[in-house]
């Protein structure tokens, strides 16, 4: 069969499926270079795979078919995920819609590169090979990271800082999947259509959720925001549960350090108005204009961060608003 | 939560005082959907009368705006308070939402 159409058979269903997530998103949580980023990191999985996978066959002594059921995904997956754990670990990921967009792109950008290797030493394969591979094993490797990449997220929210472990259920999973994929329990043709059959619905379904959740989110933690805001410009501080905070504070900081904590807390919470406030544009269909102020304001955040310290930025924590999400919404807005 | 409209021309004014928030928001969307649906798409929101606005308020005046600007119209914000003025410049709304200091400017803007 032609080259052009089995690449176009094997390569452009799993960008036109990661397109599809992108345009769900109504609150367009992720930028066109943070995807792109996502799929070269799959393309960089793939080609650690392929290296990891010539090596460890021969030395494991497994064929190839005991190999690829139950050795290359967990190196597959594991690979994948590595970007993953980068993005957690950096609060690029807010809510489970964009865990799920960006691994899917991951699982993307490496299915892209093993259905070009596989172009390159099967030329001569009929075109439902190809169909199986672009509709079957690409969007499954897109799915398997989606799934790592969402469970990991739900997980992650739980807790202040990255921990390792939260990876292990959704790569688990993942994992399961990817074995039991390559097991061929069900004719490969079948196993394409339950995957074009049931992974747009899931998708749907999450983003649904994550959808219904990012909202109450936006509107709960908009109005805790200005609230505070309204106190700190109001100038009624001391009366509040802030103000009594810091008056403890002052045994321990001088009160050029207190002052520059009021300082911070009003700055992130205009921040967080900012950044809620251009997700609720979206969220209506608006684009956000950029801010061309918001440059100064982050560098003045550092600086008063710096002033402030490690010890008093711990001290500041109750009302620092330190979660994933909120440093995702600081991210978000850095990049804009 | 009290509203009230009136008419200049091509252009409706609803004026509203008291809390847009969670519980009052869907009763404000209702009167701006109702004047939309019956072709009223020039809308002035009288905010002069508002002592706050939460997300829930916000939403709203988005919802609006989009649908006004739909069908050809649009929606302006008049006379807002300095807190909820402060809020709308912070969030960002004020770059696709017109604010004006009077219901009178407001009005005249639509020409």
């Amino acid at each position: 069969m032609t080259t052009v159409l089995a690449v176009a058979v094997s390569v452009l269903p799993v960008f036109l499926f990661l397109g599809a997530l992108v345009l769900i998103d109504s609150y367009k949580l992720v930028a066109l270079r943070a995807i792109l980023l996502s799929v070269f990191a799959g393309v960089a999985a793939g080609l650690a795979s392929y290296g990891v996978n010539v090596g460890l066959r021969p030395a494991l002594d497994l064929d190839f078919t005991q190999y690829s059921m139950y050795v290359a995904p967990v190196v597959e997956e594991s690979l994948k995920a590595a970007f993953v754990i980068y993005l957690l670990q950096r609060s690029k990921v807010g809510f489970v819609v964009d865990a799920a967009i960006h691994g899917f792109a991951i699982g993307t950008g490496f299915a892209f590169l093993e259905n070009l290797y596989y172009l390159q030493v099967n030329a001569d394969a009929t075109l439902w090979t190809w169909i199986v591979r672009g509709f079957g094993t690409a969007i499954m490797h897109g799915g398997a990271t989606a799934i790592v990449a969402m469970v990991s997220k739900t997980l992650h929210n739980r807790f202040d800082a990255f921990r390792l472990y939260v990876l292990l259920p959704g790569l688990g999973v993942a994992v399961v999947l990817h074995s039991l994929y390559n097991h061929f329990l069900l004719h490969p043709l079948l196993a394409t259509a339950l995957i074009v059959l049931v992974f747009p619905y899931l998708s749907v379904a999450v983003f649904q959720h994550s959808e219904r959740e990012t909202q109450a989110w936006l509107g709960a933690g908009f109005d805790t925001d200005q609230e505070l805001l309204r106190v700190v410009h109001t100038g009624h501080v001391s009366g509040t549960p802030v103000g009594r905070y810091l008056k403890t504070l002052r045994s321990s900081f001088s009160a050029e350090v207190i002052v520059d904590m009021m300082c911070l807390l009003r700055l992130r919470a205009e921040l967080a108005i900012r950044a809620k406030g251009v997700l609720m544009m979206r969220e209506a269909g608006f684009d956000a204009a950029p801010d061309p102020t918001l440059k100064d304001t982050f560098e003045e955040l550092r600086y008063l961060e710096k002033s402030i310290g490690k010890t008093g930025l711990l001290a500041l924590g109750p009302f620092l608003h330190t979660s994933t999400r909120d440093l995702w919404q600081l991210n978000m807005l850095n990049g804009m | 939560m009290k509203t009230s409209v009136d008419q200049r021309g091509d252009v409706i004014t609803v004026h509203i005082s008291g809390s847009v928030d969670g519980l009052t928001a869907e009763d404000l969307q209702r009167v701006f959907s109702g004047e939309v649906e019956a072709g009223r798409h020039n809308v002035v929101a009288d905010f002069g009368a508002v002592d706050y606005t939460s997300s829930a308020g916000l939403r709203v005046l988005l919802a609006t705006l989009k649908r006004t600007r739909s069908r050809g119209g649009d929606l302006r914000l008049a006379g807002p308070n300095p807190e909820v003025r402060k809020v709308l410049d912070l969030s960002g709304f004020t770059s696709i939402l017109s604010v004006f200091d009077t219901v009178d400017d407001a009005v005249a803007s639509f020409g």
